[in-house]
């Protein structure tokens, strides 16, 4: 299934519960997340001031598009919900990206979206387009592609499919420059905030005379927003180098999303993403309620919780049958 | 450590899927080297201790 524009930025996708959301051909898509302030100017200021009242918000608009009515994309999906343009009692999942499909590659997702709003652009002299606007309520998470939207499953996933692991050490993220390491309570500093919480696990390189070597290490203390502490025993401290997130211990949120299944004869399809320290024993960090829609999409999610380094994902068909299905994963940590 | 002596909480599989031990089967197919790091993240666990049979009923 396609699911970039046609003639549109080839790297930019959209889904909403399993439908195709980005038109054949549109002007932009944006993501926009926002930390919502209120003016507090008063007299006598001569600079305008604004002071943040503690919520963020979210929105994801498809400008100036041209929609068709190909199966599974958003006409499609009108037809399908009566009323899909009035506010929904079921909050809809939404994915979406703007670098293509790659393993490891990031991605948007938001839970959920009660409404979107469909804004028809016509004028004389010119072809007819659209804005269209979902209202998302609640986080907003930026995430990595454990699955390619691309994959499809005719049996349980398992061997080179499922072998198609994620490191995290070597997705984009913030890369922290060291200062030093310390024999003395085997603390790190770093030059900027590291953004730590205790528990996560840091791969760091091209750190210098320490001993032992420092490599793949746990947090166990944060003592300041610079400095954190391993559990390896530093016996002389070194220099320089840089570390980035190897596991994360804030808990995550993953989504699912199918935009088509056929069971045939099976009962379900359950996805599972797994997690791994080593990338060859894996175990399961959450499985998706059993699919048997047609089409659809989930977001799961936990606090406090460890993800390790490696993900990967599974299918499962229960009962017996000649299924297929096609499918996206993603995992966002938290 | 012996992956008889643990219990699969969580399921474990290998890199390419396949199933090393479901959920409460004990691990004798997880390696070695991994069940460390399963333990402390709570995907396995000790299995109980076999009861012995009371004296002069075995």
């Amino acid at each position: 299934m396609a699911t970039a524009g046609k003639f549109g930025g080839a790297g930019i996708w959209l889904l909403v519960s399993g439908y195709n959301m980005v038109s054949n051909k549109f002007n932009a898509l944006r993501a926009k997340v926002e930390s919502m302030t209120e003016e507090t100017t008063g007299a006598g200021d001569s600079w305008r001031e604004v002071t943040p009242v503690g919520l963020t918000s979210a929105e994801v608009v498809q400008e100036g598009a041209y929609f068709d009515t190909q199966t599974g994309f958003v006409h499609d999906m009108q037809a399908a919900y009566p009323g899909a343009l009035t506010p929904q009692t079921t909050p809809r999942v939404v994915t979406g990206g703007f670098e293509g499909h790659v393993l490891g590659g990031s991605f948007f997702g938001a839970f959920a979206d009660y409404n979107f709003d469909y804004e028809v652009l016509s004028k004389v002299g010119a072809l007819e387009r659209a804005n269209l606007s979902h209202g998302i309520s609640g986080q907003f998470d930026w995430g990595q592609i454990v699955a390619l939207l691309t994959s499809t499953a005719s049996a349980d996933v398992t061997g080179v499919e499922a072998a198609n692991s994620v490191d995290n050490t070597t997705v984009p993220q913030r890369v922290v420059p060291i200062t030093s390491s310390s024999a003395t309570g085997e603390i790190i500093t770093t030059t900027v905030p590291h953004g730590l919480t205790v528990n996560d696990t840091v791969l760091i390189t091209s750190h210098a005379g320490s001993t032992p070597a420092l490599s793949v290490e746990t947090v166990s203390s944060v003592p300041t927003s610079t400095t954190f502490g391993i559990v390896t025993n530093i016996t002389v401290g070194g220099t320089g180098g840089t570390l980035v997130r190897a596991a994360t211990a804030n808990g995550y949120a993953a989504y699912l999303q199918w935009t088509a299944l056929t069971l045939g004869g099976h009962t379900g399809a359950v996805v599972t993403v797994r997690h791994s320290v080593d990338n060859s024993t894996f175990a399961d960090l959450v499985s998706f309620t059993a699919a048997t829609a047609t089409r659809g999409g989930e977001r799961k999610t936990a606090a406090a919780t460890v993800v390790r380094r490696y993900l990967a994902h599974s299918v499962d068909f229960t009962g017996a049958g000649s299924p297929s299905m096609n499918y996206f994963v993603g995992l966002a940590r938290l | 450590m012996k992956g008889a002596d643990y219990i699969a909480i969580n399921r474990i599989t290998n890199r390419a899927g396949m199933v090393l031990a479901a959920t409460g089967e004990t691990c004798e197919r997880v390696p070695a080297d991994a069940l460390g790091w399963l333990l402390e993240g709570g995907d396995i666990c000790k299995a109980e201790p076999k009861a012995k049979a009371p004296k002069g009923k075995e």
